[in-house]
């Protein structure tokens, strides 16, 4: 961070009587000013996971039967299969979605094209998921307002099955993770510097090669970043696999919950959790090598 | 908490009234002192919460002297009474309208208190024999009913048999995803288990999921909350199917004409329990005694969200219309089943691994 700051204050002379400000905090001030959010955090983030990584190995019968019990219950592997197969293909249409967004908008020239750009986006974002996911209930039902349209207009007979469908959950989710990943992604596409491309273009590239061969190598940490953000929040989703999919297609948030709520097996759901917190890690992981972990860090800033 | 520590952490906010209002809040109202006894009562939030209060915390408060607080933790009793106990700190005393699963499971776990006997025999005078248990008294009474959209098919199926024959009453079906229990109670009695021999009969798992799996074929949607209940009818996504009584016929107020048949169905009450472990034992059953001889309180209770009590006087202070949509209204609670929760604790785990398995895998 502190590198970051332009150093003019300190590098003029300090007039004698009055201290220049500096930019730089000492050691110690810097770890007090530090301190109580890292207790904060050791005590509600960094303990309960601790226990909840040693539960999910000594609790029940203890070892790996915990992480056995997982794998054979072919509810939770259908149900780990589906939140992964599902999050790809959130993260997929986040990612085309949410880079044309974010180059929309950083492209935008007139301020209130660029204003309205940047509501549309947030508006949802500050919305309740539980409010965003009964709308989409109400706009899926079976006498819905897209299903009575289509009637109307004569295109459909029956009304379409779509609440408590895979493809419900893909819409909701993908509405809802729609603007962390144009927040990831705006950075790099903002700082993009699009004479790069008349560049290239003048020196002979067609337009795909200047934005397959300029473009894309520039922007990829963005899209990197806000991939990953986007696909190890999805993993995790509860409520709108639960209103838009239904009881049978279930997240693995849904099963660990059955677990806690309703079989009160809290081991085989701290193996379940385990699991899935173990595939979050290493999917960021993985983008952190391959981005460095600074342009990851750009993106959760974002 | 004491008069003294709440004055001093007045002191210690002083300037912000909200936040001392918020503290004196804390003691329930009353003024409290060192020796006023302080009940918990876990409830299911509001409605619930507020039905609870008014009807039967704040007179019982009003006659005993005694303070009651009323925490919300829908659906999550058993777990936290768990959770409780590894930290060696219960915090509850009583437990409003435990389901009856999660109420045979945690009397069976130990975290249920065993009803002391004199309290028992004199709930009996005052209650039926089958609303008095070894560990509560039955409490919001509803039935799961056959609900059908009249308008959506052409035959209304008139009862759970019908329900699920799928073949001779076309229409996509629903029904309750948490409870293995009720479904596989009513496939069953579609495979012709007698009603009256539910409570004692042994489910053959084979015969009723493969029942079920004919029911899933056919199926819209799952429900797994009241709201969703009414729900998956209202908009369509399911045209008949298993209901909470309740709900059945709130969806037919709200203007979707409904076909409610209670043959063949089954009575699911739920408890009112004293937590094992608790330092108010014998208050908290002075509670349970409380209401059990209150049968207008109940009443109100009840009407107010459409459950039903167990108590024959509640009746009294109920009128015809609303009574006859009550699982305990003598007419529908002679059609209804009851379900062998006996059996289900000892062949718990494999029940529901194989649900789990049926509804997710």
């Amino acid at each position: 961070m502190t590198t970051q700051v332009p150093v003019r204050s300190s590098a003029r002379p300090a007039s004698a009587g009055r201290r220049a400000w500096t930019p730089h905090v000492g050691t110690i001030p810097a770890l007090l000013l530090v301190l109580p959010l890292a207790l904060v955090a050791l005590l509600f983030i960094v303990y309960p996971l601790v226990r909840l990584t040693l539960d999910a190995f000594t609790q029940g019968d203890g070892g790996l039967s915990n992480f056995a019990a997982v794998f054979q219950s072919r509810a939770i592997l259908n149900s780990l299969l589906n939140t992964i197969g599902m999050s790809l293909v959130v993260t997929a249409l986040c990612l085309v979605l949410g880079g044309s967004l974010a180059w929309a908008v950083a492209r935008a020239s007139r301020p209130a094209v660029k204003a309205l750009l940047w509501t549309s986006i947030l508006v949802p974002f500050w919305m309740g998921v539980v409010v965003k996911s009964y709308a989409w209930a109400v706009i899926f039902a079976n006498n819905g307002i897209l299903n009575s349209t289509l009637q109307n207009l004569g295109l459909t007979g029956e009304p379409l099955s779509l609440l408590y469908t895979r493809f419900a959950v893909i819409v909701g989710m993908t509405y809802t993770m729609l603007p962390y990943a144009v927040l990831a992604m705006y950075p790099t596409m903002s700082g993009f510097n699009a004479e790069l491309l008349n560049s290239a273009r003048i020196m002979g590239s067609s337009r795909t090669g200047a934005m397959v061969k300029v473009w894309l190598p520039l922007v990829r940490p963005g899209i990197i970043a806000a991939g990953a953000i986007v696909f190890a929040i999805s993993i995790g989703f509860y409520i709108t696999p639960v209103l838009l999919g239904g009881a049978q297609t279930p997240f693995m948030a849904t099963i660990i919950g059955d677990d806690i709520f309703a079989f009160f097996n809290y081991p085989r759901a701290a193996a379940s959790s385990v699991l899935l917190l173990t595939f979050a890690l290493v999917v960021l992981g993985t983008a952190m090598r391959f981005v460095g972990a600074k342009a990851l860090k750009g993106g959760l800033r974002a | 908490m004491t008069i003294r520590s709440r004055s001093r952490a007045t002191t210690l906010l002083a300037g912000s009234a909200a936040a001392a209002f918020v503290l004196a809040g804390c003691g329930g109202g009353g003024s409290a002192a060192d020796d006023t006894v302080s009940l918990t009562i876990a409830s299911w939030g509001d409605p619930f919460t507020s039905a609870t209060r008014t009807h039967l915390a704040e007179p019982f408060m009003e006659e005993t002297g005694y303070e009651v607080q009323i925490v919300d933790a829908p659906g999550r009793y058993i777990a936290s009474l768990e959770s409780q106990n590894q930290a060696n700190n219960v915090e509850w005393d009583l437990l409003d309208s435990t389901s009856a699963p999660d109420a045979y499971i945690g009397y069976e776990r130990g975290l249920l208190a065993a009803m002391p006997e004199d309290v028992q025999s004199r709930l009996l005078e005052t209650l039926p024999e089958d609303a008095v248990t070894d560990f509560g008294i039955t409490w919001s009474i509803l039935g799961y009913i056959t609900a059908c959209v009249e308008e959506a098919v052409e035959t209304c199926p008139a009862n759970t048999s019908e329900l699920f024959d799928v073949q001779g009453f076309p229409g996509s079906r629903t029904s309750i995803s948490t409870s293995p229990m009720v479904n596989l109670s009513l496939a069953e009695v579609a495979a012709g288990v007698p009603v009256e021999e539910l409570s004692t009969h042994e489910i053959d798992l084979d015969r009723a999921f493969a029942t079920l799996e004919e029911f899933q074929d056919a199926s819209g949607a799952w429900w797994s909350s009241g709201d969703q209940n009414m729900q998956v009818f209202e908009n369509g996504e399911a045209q008949m199917g298993i209901s909470y009584s309740g709900r059945a016929y709130t969806v037919a107020e709200n203007g979707t004409p409904m076909s409610i048949s209670w043959e063949d169905g089954l009575y699911n009450p739920g408890f009112w329990n004293v937590v094992e472990g608790s330092e108010h034992t014998a208050e908290a059953w002075e509670f349970i005694e409380w209401i059990a001889t209150h049968p207008e309180n109940a009443a109100a209770w009840g009407v107010e969200l459409g459950y039903s009590v167990p108590m024959e006087e509640a009746f009294d202070y109920i009128d015809e219309e609303t009574a006859s949509q009550l699982a305990d209204y003598p007419e529908n609670r002679e059609q209804l089943g009851d379900m062998n929760f006996e059996w289900y604790v000892e062949n718990y785990e494999e029940v529901n691994t194989r649900w789990q398995e049926f509804l997710r895998g």
